[in-house]
């Protein structure tokens, strides 16, 4: 299918890898874009690119220490603030821990225009909580 | 599933038949589904069908020259789908890197 998939150990433990992945001033270190927004379910979270392209993306799950899916809006907006349309994709995020370590596993996945399943916006972050 | 999705480039090559159909009709350049049949064990027919579905995904086309029609590998298509999963790939090794520097630093 039309996914990517990749599986790492990473030198640190599950928390705060967690931080890493949803503290917006970690987050910007290493994904490549400057990242406005609180990482919780059902909030919007802005990557603005160095190029100042900016995406925004909707969290759909933020389990902590465990599970972290958000979704890419199906547009982009240049530098001149104008909105053109761009594949949405899915961005799911498994952490487990190992040794003292954690193993992530990130799948992102092309969202179609049908057939695409519904968001289950902070149902489980909620029932968890 | 919409056909202009990647996804059904995907489940269209998800067949090893229809891989090596694709395979033959890229080293002839073009064929009609008689030509491909010299080169596959396969009919004629179970050919046709397997290049419908490969048409229907955008990733043959064809054009009818009287009773034949003759068949052309859609290289752009391809691109499509493979370029996407190249590009984000490449994105998640470099953001990992550099997650995991961080992550040492600390």
């Amino acid at each position: 299918m039309s996914d990517v998939e990749r599986e790492v150990l990473l030198p640190a433990a599950p928390d705060e890898v967690w931080e890493s992945l949803t503290d917006p001033e970690r987050l910007s270190e290493w994904f490549g874009a400057e990242v406005t927004g609180r990482v919780e379910p059902g909030e919007v979270v802005t990557f603005t690119h160095p190029d100042g392209t900016q995406r925004r993306a909707i969290v759909e799950i933020a389990e902590p220490e465990q599970r972290l899916v958000f979704r890419y809006l199906p547009f982009e907006t240049t530098p001149d603030e104008r909105t053109r349309r761009r594949e949405s994709s899915r961005v799911a995020i498994h952490i487990e821990p190992f040794d003292a370590q954690t193993v992530i596993r990130i799948t992102e996945t092309r969202v179609g225009s049908a057939g695409t399943p519904r968001p289950q916006i902070g149902f489980h972050a909620r029932a968890r909580a | 599933m919409n056909r202009r999705d990647p996804e059904y480039v995907f489940d269209a090559l998800g067949d090893a038949t229809r891989r090596r159909v694709v395979v033959q009709l890229g080293s002839l350049g073009s064929a009609t589904p008689t030509q491909l049949a010299q080169y596959l064990p396969i009919t004629r027919q179970a050919i046709s069908k397997h290049l419908d579905l490969l048409a229907d995904a955008g990733l043959v086309s064809f054009e009818r020259h009287g009773r034949e029609t003759i068949y052309r590998l859609a290289p752009q298509r391809f691109t499509d789908a493979v370029g996407w999963i190249a590009q984000v790939g490449a994105e998640w090794d470099s953001r990992l890197a550099a997650l995991r520097r961080q992550l040492k630093k600390r």
